[in-house]
């Protein structure tokens, strides 16, 4: 077995940490306050080829896989989560749809400017009635000519506020629900008939900008389905399953930043006469960090060895986002911890972190569904 | 134009960290390029012009690769390594003897720059025997410098001051006077990928006793930080 990064992942890697280093944490408290990513830097992300990094070169894509692709979010992951989860949700999701399911025509139109990031992507499954139950969706396609007229609303859409391309999931056959009836479709954002709402105001995640989408009447010419009509629930499973994975990735980041910030913090911070690093609490409290950390980035880094090999990982990227989200979530609560009341203060990153967090458990699928996900294949197969 | 670089591949030194009056490296074979080499890379991509070739040249071992493929990532067109075993070891004076001859081997060129001082021991010696070696002018701790017909116009740091050499010249470049370019996520693909050209010394046609460990001039017997 060969545990290394190939070249390319590490040149990836430390290009990536410099620009974080750089140029967004010096931000990231400002992305959380003003809720945005100032247009500077999503400019300097398109000119370093962020927005395209897992996609092959056919596509204009920057040709790195998955791996690739996780190394890059881990590093982001350090920096700020807001920027992780806008370049996340245009990428293993937004786009993955039209990647892995769209006609090479379609690929050919709308990847390669996807790609360059000079248009954002995103995913629109969830409605106000269907959150994990997204078999539940009421958005409507009814054919008309040779296009579809689409209508509803989608919620809790990650880049809804800023996404060009939109990989929207609506019914075209009620009767069928799932199995058969949903379709996907690639929906431009200046079709008539599109509209968004305002941007939510979240516990975290605040630079990244979750609004509704609303369809009235709007025409989607029928050469924009995603795959094959009544397959769109396929689609969305599919495109889930990869981007799962990726979320693990920006968890590692999280993590090992945070043990990095507790390890500094815990060796300057002197109390009953010496630096309380030197205290069994604190230390047994970096070991348990530590180890999640390399679980999470264990597991995080053979599933996309397996996505890049051609290998199935539903059940492998159901089990990263569950652990990995909840993994973090132990990390950032003792880190919050070692540095006591420094670590609830807004001087300082770590109750961003905190706040951050949290997100990861619900969205992307909940922990609940993945667990759901697990249990399914397990059962299934009758064995691990 | 045509350009040499001479980049040397030290330690990471990033995450390096004190221990027991030794200095130990968090990830032990990793090797990057020397920072005033990248400064030096920087310089030659600013002097470029339209139909210039910029050409990297380093000592080392197979880990010597990775600081050559920053260089390539940065937008230098060629890498050339003379990794042969009976080139490691050597000091300033083996190793300008290696790279006069791998320079001369791939020359000819109008100019060859490279880090002032390299941060593993700061002796500075490689660009003045360069100079000596390819029968060139040479300038040290050069900050900024621009060509003009047959000339190069420097700034230099401390108390130095402009100067004006004829090509061909040496410069030794100054650690820290200019930002690297950060290389895009397209740049690192294709620079990992790319074919470095493998030089040995027979190739350069150098005897055993000019270079790696038997062509130094100085041994390095023990490195280590005072008692506190």
């Amino acid at each position: 077995m060969d545990f290394t990064f190939s070249e390319e992942h590490e040149m990836l890697r430390d290009m990536t940490r410099k620009f974080v280093e750089n140029e967004i944490k010096p931000l990231a408290r400002q992305i959380d306050e003003q809720e945005q990513i100032p247009p500077e830097l999503m400019a300097k992300m398109r000119e370093q080829g962020f927005f395209g990094i897992p996609f092959s070169e056919d596509y204009g894509g920057v040709g790195a896989g998955e791996t690739g692709y996780c190394v890059v979010l881990e590093e982001m992951g350090r920096g700020s989560a807001s920027v992780a989860v806008v370049l996340a949700a245009h990428t293993s999701i937004g786009c993955m749809a039209i990647y892995l399911d769209g006609t090479e025509e379609q690929k050919k139109k709308y990847l390669p400017a996807l790609c360059s990031g000079e248009k954002i992507a995103a995913f629109a499954l969830t409605e106000p009635g269907a959150g994990s139950d997204a078999a539940a969706i009421s958005t409507s396609a009814v054919p008309d000519g040779d296009d579809y007229i689409l209508n509803g609303s989608k919620i809790y859409i990650t880049n809804g506020d800023i996404a060009d391309v939109i990989s929207v999931f609506a019914v075209t056959d009620k009767a069928l629900g799932a199995r058969g009836g949903v379709t996907a479709f690639i929906v431009e954002s200046d079709m008539p008939g599109f509209s968004r709402g305002p941007k939510e105001r979240k516990m975290g995640i605040r630079g990244s900008g979750t609004c509704e989408l609303y369809f009235k009447d709007m025409r989607v010419p029928k050469e924009n389905v995603i795959g094959k009509v009544g397959f769109g629930f396929v689609t969305a499973m599919k495109t889930l399953d990869v981007g799962r994975l990726s979320l693990g990735g920006a968890c590692v980041g999280a993590c090992k930043e945070l043990i990095d910030l507790s390890i500094q913090h815990a060796s300057q911070r002197v109390q009953f006469g010496e630096p309380i690093i030197r205290k069994q609490a604190i230390q047994w409290m970096l070991a348990e960090m530590a180890a999640e950390t390399f679980a999470v980035e264990s597991m995080v880094y053979r599933a996309a060895w397996m996505c890049d090999h051609g290998l199935k990982v539903s059940r492998e990227s159901a089990i990263v986002k569950m652990y990995a989200s909840e993994a973090l979530d132990r990390v950032v609560d003792k880190a919050v911890q070692i540095h006591g009341g420094i670590g609830y203060m807004q001087d300082y990153p770590i109750e961003m972190f905190y706040r951050d967090a949290r997100i990861n458990r619900i969205f992307e699928g909940t922990n609940e569904v993945q667990r759901m996900v697990v249990a399914s294949d397990l059962t299934r197969k009758g064995r691990y | 134009m045509r350009i040499a670089i001479c980049i040397k591949p030290v330690p990471d030194l990033s995450t390096a960290y004190v221990s027991k009056s030794r200095v130990e490296l968090v990830e032990q074979g990793k090797e990057v390029a020397n920072p005033a080499d990248e400064n030096a890379v920087e310089l030659a991509l600013s002097l470029r012009q339209e139909g210039d070739e910029l050409i990297a040249f380093t000592v080392g071992a197979d880990t010597a690769a990775d600081a050559l493929r920053r260089a390539l990532a940065m937008g230098v067109e060629r890498a050339h390594l003379v990794d042969d075993p009976v080139a490691q070891g050597g000091d300033g004076l083996a190793d300008a003897n290696v790279l006069a001859a791998a320079i001369k081997h791939a020359g000819p060129f109008d100019l060859v720059v490279c880090g002032a001082r390299s941060v593993v021991h700061d002796a500075g010696q490689v660009a003045g025997r360069l100079a000596e070696a390819l029968g060139m002018a040479h300038a040290t701790r050069v900050t900024s410098a621009t060509v003009n017909g047959g000339k190069v116009t420097i700034e230099r740091a401390g108390s130095l001051g402009a100067a004006e050499l004829p090509l061909p010249a040496v410069l030794a470049v100054e650690p820290g006077c200019n930002t690297p370019r950060l290389p895009n996520a397209m740049a690192v693909m294709k620079a990992a990928r790319k074919p470095l050209e493998h030089v040995t010394v027979s190739d350069l046609g150098l005897a055993a006793e000019e270079v790696g460990e038997a062509g130094a001039a100085v041994r390095l017997r023990l490195m280590q930080l005072p008692e506190s």
